[in-house]
């Protein structure tokens, strides 16, 4: 990470977390509103229900490339993470929440273990063996929409996924 | 951009329940349903090592997707 980036992150982690309110209104500010909502219905019972996670903390394996947060439009990509992978397999890349909570125990960010355990209790069929790690505080969603999420629909209808948990930064 | 993740997988038939910690901004952007949860930026699912609370979490995230798009839940700290 550059040092620019640092500081970036340093200010923005500062301003979010003391000024709540006014960070509530700059996203605010920076986001269109959808009057209608889309509406998805589960087809099967939920004890049968294959669920996937996605989540925008930054999530991935440590064996993959960190998203770029040098890139001051922020990095839109995703990545992939199985359903057998273990806590110290995951870490967060992230600049505008502190990391160092999710670093510790990734499942504050990413209950993939909570989840299997409701497979393994028989609340939902299987914790999906593809999940979704994003790298939120994107303003411009522009890429993300036209690329990234058409992706990650397209992925979840291939694998059967029949539901998704999603979890913020 | 999370809220928009939702809002297609949705489109294309996948129900979703998010974890939100601003309501306002997960209401605008239309995110079918919703948990609001008490907790801190960068700790969404409560502190680390509370297994106890992240159970809860995802048991109303559950709960959460067996109930109507439009949904906006409140997290409960009942077991």
């Amino acid at each position: 990470m550059k040092m620019k980036t640092q500081v970036k992150s340093k200010l923005s982690r500062t301003f979010s977390s003391n000024f709540t309110k006014a960070y509530q209104k700059f996203t605010m500010n920076h986001m269109k509103e959808n009057k209608s909502l889309p509406e998805a219905f589960l087809q099967k019972p939920l004890s049968q229900c294959k669920v996937a996670l996605v989540s925008t903390a930054g999530v991935h394996l440590k064996s993959d490339e960190p998203f770029d947060v040098d890139n001051p439009a922020g990095d839109p990509s995703f990545r992939l993470i199985p359903n057998d992978v273990t806590e110290q397999e995951l870490t967060v890349t992230h600049i505008y929440i502190d990391t160092k909570f999710a670093k510790t125990d990734p499942s504050i960010v990413f209950p993939l273990q909570q989840l299997k355990k409701a497979a393994a209790d028989g609340k939902i069929g299987v914790a999906s063996n593809v999940n979704i790690g994003l790298n939120g505080g994107i303003l411009d969603t522009a890429i993300a929409e036209k690329d990234f999420i058409p992706k990650v629909v397209e992925l979840f209808n291939n694998e059967g996924i029949d539901a998704a948990l999603l979890v913020p930064g | 951009m999370l809220g928009l993740y939702a809002r297609a997988l949705e489109v294309s038939h996948i129900p979703t329940a998010m974890v939100t910690l601003f309501p306002e901004i997960t209401d605008k952007v239309g995110a079918p349903r919703t948990l609001h949860v008490p907790f801190k930026m960068g700790r969404p699912c409560g502190e680390p090592f509370d297994f106890e609370t992240r159970k809860k979490v995802v048991d109303q995230l559950l709960e959460l997707l067996t109930l109507p798009p439009g949904t906006r839940a409140i997290y409960q700290d009942k077991s």
